[in-house]
C-alpha cells in the first residue's frame, strides 16, 4: 500500500517532466545528476521511467545499484536492501552492493548483519582489493559492539595493505618518478597500454584510472612517443592520486577518530567492566536451511555472503533498583 | 595524574596533531601504534559467534527423484553371486524425510563354489540344488537425512550432501517359492552434482526366506552396496 502511493507520488511528480522521447541513455544519466543532487524523488522518477523502456540495454546490476542507492539517500533502507541483494555476484557491482548494503543495515539497527558483511568483505579472497572504506566500515561495526581487540586488528591489516600503495600515490601525485610509474610509461610507449598493465601497476595506481577518459585519452596516442614527452598523462595521474590521496586522508581520519575513542574507553569507560547483555538469538535461519561452522582464515568459495553473526553488545553495569 | 589518563592524553594529542598534517603516510603510521592498548583491548573482547547459513543447493520440499540403481550383494546363498539393476522413486516430502518405491532386477551367475556343487551333481547324474534364487523385488522404503555437509572438490566445486538412513518393507520373487517378504534397512550418502542430478552411495542389509533341500525354510542375510544416479524431476 505505501509503495503503490509512493509510485503514486513519483508518476505525478513525472507528469510535469518534459521526457518524452528521452533515450535510456538521457535518464540514466538525468538519474545519476539527479540522485549527485540529492533529489532522491527525481532520480527515482527517472529510473521508473528507464526501468519502463523495453529494451533500455541498462544492465540490470548497474540499475538495481543506481536505484538502492536512490533509496538509501531517500532513507528508505528497507526497500534499498531488497535492490542490494538483487546484485549478481558474478558483478563487478557486488562487492560494492555488500558494503553499501552494510551501511543500510547499521541504519536499520542491524549491527550484527552489518558484521556478518563486513566478515565477507575481509575475508582472505577479498582483503586485497578491499576499499579504504570497507575497513573504516569493517572498524565502525566492530566498535559498536566494543569490539575493540577487532577494531586495532583491522587498523593493522589496513596499514599493512595501504602502506605501499599510499606512499606511491603520493610519489605520483609529486610527479616523482617510482620505479612502477617509469616501467609503466617506458611500457606505453612502446607497446600501447594494454601490455603495460600488470599486477603491480594495478595495484599501486590510482583506483579506476583505467575508467578515467582523460587518461585514456592520452594513453592512446602514447605508443611511439618519447618518455618526455607524456607529460600530459603524468599530470592527469598526479591528479587523479591527488584524489584518491584525499579519499584516504578523509579514512585515515575516520579510523584515528574510532580509535581514539576505542582508547578513551578503554582506559576511562567504567561500564567495561560490567557485563555483556545476552542478547537474543537473532537467527533468521529457515527451519532446513544448512549451518556451518565458520574459519576466518579459510573461508569457503561457497560462504561468501552466507555468514551470521551473533556479538553480545557493549557492557554494562547494572546498578541495583535501576 | 594517573598514569592511564596521562597515557590517553599523550595518544590522543599525538592523534589530533597527525591530522594536520599533509603527509598522508605519516597519517596512517600514526595509526594502531600503541600495543597496550592493543593488550587492554584483547582482554573485552565480545562473544561474537560466526557461522555459515546457507540455503539448501536442491530444493526437497514436495519434489519427485528417480534413480537408476546397480547393487551388488555380499552373503546370502553362497552358490550364486548376484548383482541388481533397479529403478528407484523417491518422493521428498521435505529435506530431511522422503518416501520411495524401488524395483530391481537380479543378475545372477553361478561362483566357484555354485560351479562345483553343479559340476559334482552333473558327475552324479542329479539336480543341483541351487534353484532359489532372486528374480525381482519391489521395496516401499522411508528415508530420514539427519546429517549434512559440505565438500571441496580440489578448489573447483563445493557439493552438499546428505548423509540419510533408510528402511524398506516389500516383496522379492524367487525361482522356487515364488513372491517372499523382504525387508531391508541401512543408509548411505547422498552428493548434489547439480541442481537436479544426485549421486548416492548406499549399503544396506535386506533379509527374506527362501528355500533350500527338501521345502526347508531358510533364512537368506544380505548386505546390498549400491551406487545410484537420480534426477530431481
Amino acid at each position: 500500500m505505501i509503495r503503490s502511493l509512493h509510485y503514486l507520488i513519483l508518476c505525478f511528480f513525472m507528469i510535469g517532466l518534459p521526457t518524452q522521447g528521452w533515450s535510456a541513455a538521457n535518464f540514466w544519466d538525468k538519474a545519476h545528476n539527479a540522485l549527485t543532487a540529492s533529489k532522491t524523488d527525481q532520480a527515482l522518477g527517472y529510473i521508473n521511467q528507464l526501468r519502463s523502456q523495453k529494451d533500455h540495454g541498462v544492465p540490470k546490476d548497474d540499475l538495481n545499484l543506481l536505484e538502492a542507492r536512490a533509496y538509501y539517500q531517500a532513507g528508505n533502507y528497507k526497500m534499498a536492501l531488497k535492490l542490494y541483494r538483487r546484485i549478481s555476484k558474478k558483478s563487478d557491482l557486488w562487492l560494492s552492493s555488500v558494503e553499501e548494503r552494510a551501511w543500510a543495515k547499521i541504519r536499520m539497527g542491524q549491527i550484527n548483519r552489518a558484521i556478518a558483511d563486513t566478515k565477507t568483505l575481509l575475508s582472505p579472497v577479498f582483503v586485497d582489493i578491499a576499499s579504504p572504506e570497507t575497513f573504516f566500515l569493517s572498524s565502525y561495526v566492530a566498535h559498536k559492539v566494543c569490539d575493540f581487540q577487532t577494531v586495532f586488528h583491522i587498523t593493522d591489516a589496513f596499514k599493512k595493505r595501504n602502506k605501499v600503495r599510499i606512499q606511491h600515490l603520493e610519489k605520483m601525485a609529486k610527479m616523482e618518478s617510482t620505479r612502477g610509474i617509469v616501467t609503466f610509461l617506458n611500457d606505453l610507449t612502446a607497446k600501447g597500454l594494454e601490455p603495460s598493465l600488470n599486477p603491480q601497476v594495478m595495484d599501486v595506481f590510482p583506483k579506476n584510472f583505467l575508467k578515467d577518459e582523460q587518461f585514456l585519452m592520452f594513453a592512446k596516442i602514447a605508443k611511439g612517443k618519447n618518455v618526455n614527452q607524456l607529460i600530459d598523462i603524468r599530470k592527469r595521474l598526479a591528479k587523479l592520486a591527488k584524489s584518491e590521496l584525499v579519499h584516504y586522508k578523509d579514512v585515515i581520519k575516520k579510523l584515528h577518530l574510532i580509535e581514539g575513542d576505542s582508547i578513551q574507553r578503554l582506559y576511562m569507560d567504567p561500564s567495561l567492566l560490567g557485563k555483556r547483555a545476552n542478547i537474543k538469538n537473532h537467527s533468521t535461519r529457515g527451519k532446513y536451511d544448512l549451518v556451518f561452522p565458520f574459519e576466518e582464515k579459510d573461508v569457503w568459495v561457497d560462504e561468501f555472503d552466507h555468514l551470521q553473526v551473533r556479538a553480545q553488545s557493549c557492557p554494562e553495569i547494572k546498578y541495583k533498583g535501576a | 595524574m594517573s598514569l592511564r589518563t596521562a597515557s590517553f592524553i599523550i595518544i590522543l594529542l599525538s592523534t589530533t596533531l597527525s591530522w594536520g598534517q599533509e603527509d598522508v603516510s605519516q597519517d596512517l603510521d600514526s595509526l594502531g601504534t600503541n600495543r597496550d592498548v592493543i593488550r587492554k583491548a584483547k582482554k573485552i573482547a565480545p562473544d561474537e559467534k560466526v557461522k555459515v547459513v546457507q540455503k539448501r543447493a536442491v530444493d526437497r520440499h514436495l519434489r519427485l527423484e528417480a534413480s537408476l540403481a546397480y547393487s551388488f550383494l555380499a552373503g546370502g546363498d553362497p552358490h550364486v553371486n548376484s548383482s541388481v539393476l533397479g529403478l528407484d522413486l523417491d518422493f521428498h516430502i521435505t529435506p530431511r524425510w522422503s518416501i520411495g518405491a524401488r524395483y530391481g532386477r537380479f543378475d545372477n551367475d553361478l561362483s566357484k563354489e555354485g560351479q562345483r556343487v553343479v559340476d559334482n551333481a552333473n558327475a552324479a547324474g542329479q539336480t543341483p540344488d541351487l534353484r532359489d534364487f532372486g528374480k525381482d523385488y519391489y521395496l516401499g522404503t522411508v528415508t530420514y537425512y539427519p546429517l549434512y555437509g559440505k565438500i571441496n572438490f580440489f578448489n573447483v566445486n563445493v557439493t552438499q550432501f546428505d548423509i540419510y538412513v533408510t528402511a524398506g518393507y516389500g516383496r522379492i520373487n524367487l525361482d522356487l517359492s515364488g513372491f517372499n517378504n523382504l525387508f531391508t534397512a541401512g543408509g548411505g550418502a547422498g552428493f548434489w552434482i547439480t541442481d537436479r542430478i544426485s549421486a548416492r552411495f548406499e549399503i544396506r542389509y535386506q533379509t527374506y526366506m527362501d528355500i533350500v533341500g527338501n521345502n526347508q525354510e531358510r533364512r537368506i542375510d544380505q548386505t546390498v552396496f549400491t551406487g545410484k544416479l537420480g534426477f530431481l524431476l
